[in-house]
């Protein structure tokens, strides 16, 4: 006989069975109808929040997508308060509350989201979900030139070192891509060269150029994966192929240069040039000046803005673009054109002469201020914030033996970035036959609303 | 099937071509796993040494189910594999509550659907962690109460009684494998093929969308995702694949419910269990089961 189950040995009632299986029974209804209770009285219950960090601080429009344990009633923005406060707009669907930032979030800093008054689709017992979350300090790029190589470098505004990306020998400019840089090399001949540099791998594509051109110009949309440059022939000849020739290179596409074209359909001969801060078009200065707002990827989408003299900055917002004309500094609104003269607000140290000027997201204005020492024949340049009714300096450097040479706003307005020369009397020029440096420029970061300096790098040509 | 009915020039409606559709894929995907759980209880009874698998077991019952219900550890078959190799431990010599354990617990923490539910869900919600502790917190306990039972023989169907009672022939193990592939196959195919065919049937009748208008609500969204478990009858291993769009419409608990109920309870499981236990015990041990998978969920629910 082969071996069958086993019966237990041990002596068993049908009694004792059938009293423990009721009683397992009960007790299990009895639980479960006990969790049921607390389940209807808890309400919605936040399961995970998520949001990209260093996203909101970089880019508006981001979203902070809270995923509740139930399918909720429609949320309004009313029913979210955010502190620090930030403009933000609410939708929802299923158990997903998506809050979104109208503007870019600050660095670093702690944000704590309340939603009150959640209930389910059956407006069960109302219940307030809280997420808090910290923001991140994205990386920040410059170039730092030295022996033998230069060096594209990363950092945070944060405590930790900077990091070597791209290291060659003579890189005069860079852009930053999504996911990529473009470097531009000069070689001994003063002719320049495009890379592609892959920022995941350190892959390296080189860019096939017309021959004997120098590249000067180079700019990119944050996060954009199309870059644009100005090509001019090297040589003397009397009627160079290219002369200031702009030309755009999209790494999502072919990976060839492609020239941006104007209104008569030839290639746009630009003075200056620079992107709109979503890099869907750009506003580009011609030889003849008239400033243009062109779609480089759209044939025919040239709209003149108007004549100037020189385009200065466009505003993180994409509403505002300084510009100049015999007589200063213009704001000029891209919307519809309308322009006021700048004029610095008054100013602690004098009537300074105004400079480089960039719009911040409330309105206020970062500018470069130059004014004449009491000597007067020394002048000192000094970063101020402008509030409309009065200039505040920011930044100025020491004893003012230095010279600030360019500022760059943070993309949330937090933070600026300028580009400074220590001491004028000891500078030395690194001899770069374009884009030429001083080999001591430092770049300093400055919190707008404090005025204190957060960090400083050796280096220049900032991107945020 | 389709070309069959293509080319004869006949057109079945719409609604006995989803039938087939669902039956057969629960076939398909079922079969591979029943062979490979006929071909482990054949290993189970012909070939492993007599007293193998209790030489490692301890003699205190609840620590022996304990021991037992971390079996499926080891044994990558899902739910339907499970029930011939259940058989296979009975007649092996381990009790019907011992047997009971195994077979709630193995197709809940067998590798592949602990690795795919971690596919699907990571840590959220605890989903994961309640599935394989409620599972084997279930198996435990309906085999504790099963051990209550005085008659253990009183468990099991008659015919599976016979089929344990059988006097060996006198063969080599190799003809006993091929006598023992056969007799269990005709036992089991059947009832898979049956239950296929109920499962088809059900998601043909009842609109998914009825049961997912209650997917936010604590309670009905329990009883609904049981319901979907049951009806829908699909494999542990891939179950939370299958489950995985719900979790924005349901809550968790009431995932979590749907991934500890379905592998023991679903239309297909019981037509296939009943080659082997009694209608009463299938009734008493849905009942236990689905307040337990209740329970799992409810908790969930509150805690996650």
């Amino acid at each position: 006989m082969r071996p069958i189950f086993t019966e237990d040995a041990r002596p068993r009632s049908a009694a004792r069975f059938t009293r423990t299986l009721t009683a397992l029974i009960v007790v299990l209804a009895v639980l479960c109808g006990l969790f049921v209770g607390l389940g209807y009285l808890q309400g919605p219950k936040l399961s995970k929040g998520t949001v990209d960090t260093d996203a909101v601080v970089g880019q508006s429009g981001q979203q902070l997508r809270l995923f509740v344990n139930q399918v909720v009633a429609p949320v309004n923005a009313k029913q979210v308060t955010i502190t620090p406060n930030v403009a933000h707009k609410v939708t929802s669907q299923g158990g997903l509350i998506a809050v979104q930032f109208d503007a870019r979030l600050k660095y670093r800093t702690d944000y704590h989201v309340r939603v009150s008054g959640v209930t389910s689709v059956d407006r069960g017992t109302p219940s307030t979900l809280e997420y808090s979350f910290t923001t991140g300090s994205p990386n920040i790029y410059y170039l730092d030139r030295g022996s033998p190589n230069d060096r594209i470098m990363r950092a945070r505004l944060d405590a930790s070192p900077p990091t070597v990306v791209y290291s060659t020998r003579r890189i005069q400019d860079f852009a930053l891509l999504e996911g990529a840089l473009a470097v531009v090399t000069l070689s001994e001949h003063n002719e320049s060269s495009l890379d592609l540099v892959s920022l995941s791998d350190g892959a390296v594509e080189h860019v096939a150029l017309p021959n004997h051109v120098v590249i000067q110009k180079v700019d990119a949309a944050a996060g954009s994966s199309t870059f644009g440059f100005t090509l001019t022939s090297t040589g003397d000849s009397i009627r160079p192929p290219y002369s200031s020739t702009l030309f755009t290179l999209d790494l999502s596409g072919s990976h060839t240069i492609k020239p941006v074209v104007g209104l008569n359909g030839k290639p746009l001969l630009v003075l200056d040039w620079e992107y709109m801060p979503d890099g869907s078009s750009l506003l580009a200065l011609t030889h003849d000046r008239s400033l243009f707002m062109v779609d480089p990827k759209t044939p025919g989408s040239v709209l003149p803005l108007g004549q100037f003299n020189e385009l200065g900055s466009i505003s993180r917002d994409g509403k505002i673009a300084t510009v100049s004309d015999a007589f200063g500094l213009i704001s000029l609104k891209l919307d519809n054109l309308r322009q006021e003269r700048l004029v610095p607000s008054p100013f602690d140290e004098g009537e300074p002469y105004l400079g480089l000027t960039e719009y911040l997201p409330g309105g206020e204005r970062v500018e470069k201020l130059l004014s004449i020492e009491p000597d007067g024949i020394r002048f000192a340049s000094t970063v101020a914030l402008d509030n409309g009714k009065k200039s505040q300096v920011l930044y100025r450097t020491p004893n003012d033996d230095g010279s600030i040479q360019n500022f760059s706003v943070s993309p949330n307005g937090q933070y600026v970035a300028v580009e400074v020369i220590p001491n004028v009397t000891t500078s030395m020029s690194d001899g770069y036959y374009y884009d030429s440096h001083s080999t001591s420029t430092t770049t300093v970061f400055v919190d707008i609303d404090s005025g204190n300096v957060v960090k400083s790098v050796e280096g220049f040509d900032l991107s945020w | 099937m389709r070309a069959i009915v293509e080319g004869s020039g006949f057109s079945l409606p719409n609604q006995v071509q989803d039938l087939l559709t669902l039956s057969i894929s629960v076939i398909i995907e079922s079969l591979p796993f029943v062979i490979l759980g006929i071909l482990l209880s054949i290993v189970v009874q012909v070939w492993l040494p007599e007293g193998f698998l209790m030489r490692f077991l301890p003699h205190n019952g609840v620590l022996r189910r304990a021991g037992i219900s971390l079996f499926g550890i080891f044994l990558p078959v899902c739910e339907c594999g499970n029930v011939p190799l259940t058989r296979g431990l009975m007649v092996k010599g381990f009790t019907v509550a011992e047997s009971i354990t195994f077979l709630l617990a193995a197709p809940i923490i067998n590798p592949i659907t602990i690795i795919t539910t971690h596919q699907a869900f990571g840590f959220d919600n605890g989903i994961l962690i309640a599935r394989i502790v409620g599972g084997l917190a279930i198996a435990n306990i309906v085999g504790w109460v099963f051990s209550l039972h005085p008659s253990q023989s009183s468990l099991l169907t008659p015919s599976f009684i016979a089929e344990c009672r059988r006097p060996e022939h006198p063969d080599t193990k190799r003809h006993k494998s091929v006598d023992l592939f056969v007799r269990e196959s005709s036992a089991i195919m059947p009832a898979l093929f049956i239950g296929a065919l109920v499962a088809g049937a059900i998601q043909v009748a009842v609109p998914r969308s009825v049961l997912i208008t209650l997917g936010s609500d604590p309670l009905f969204s329990i009883l609904a995702m049981m319901l979907l478990a049951f009806v829908i009858a699909v494999c542990s291993n891939v179950d939370a694949f299958f489950i995985l769009p719900f979790a924005n419409t349901f809550m968790p608990g009431s995932i979590a419910t749907f991934l500890v109920f379905g592998p023991i309870i679903d239309v297909k499981m019981l037509a296939m269990l009943r080659t082997t236990f009694t209608t009463k015990v299938l009734v008493q041990m849905t009942v236990v089961v689905a307040l337990l998978s209740a329970l799992v969920g409810l908790v969930v629910n509150y805690v996650a």
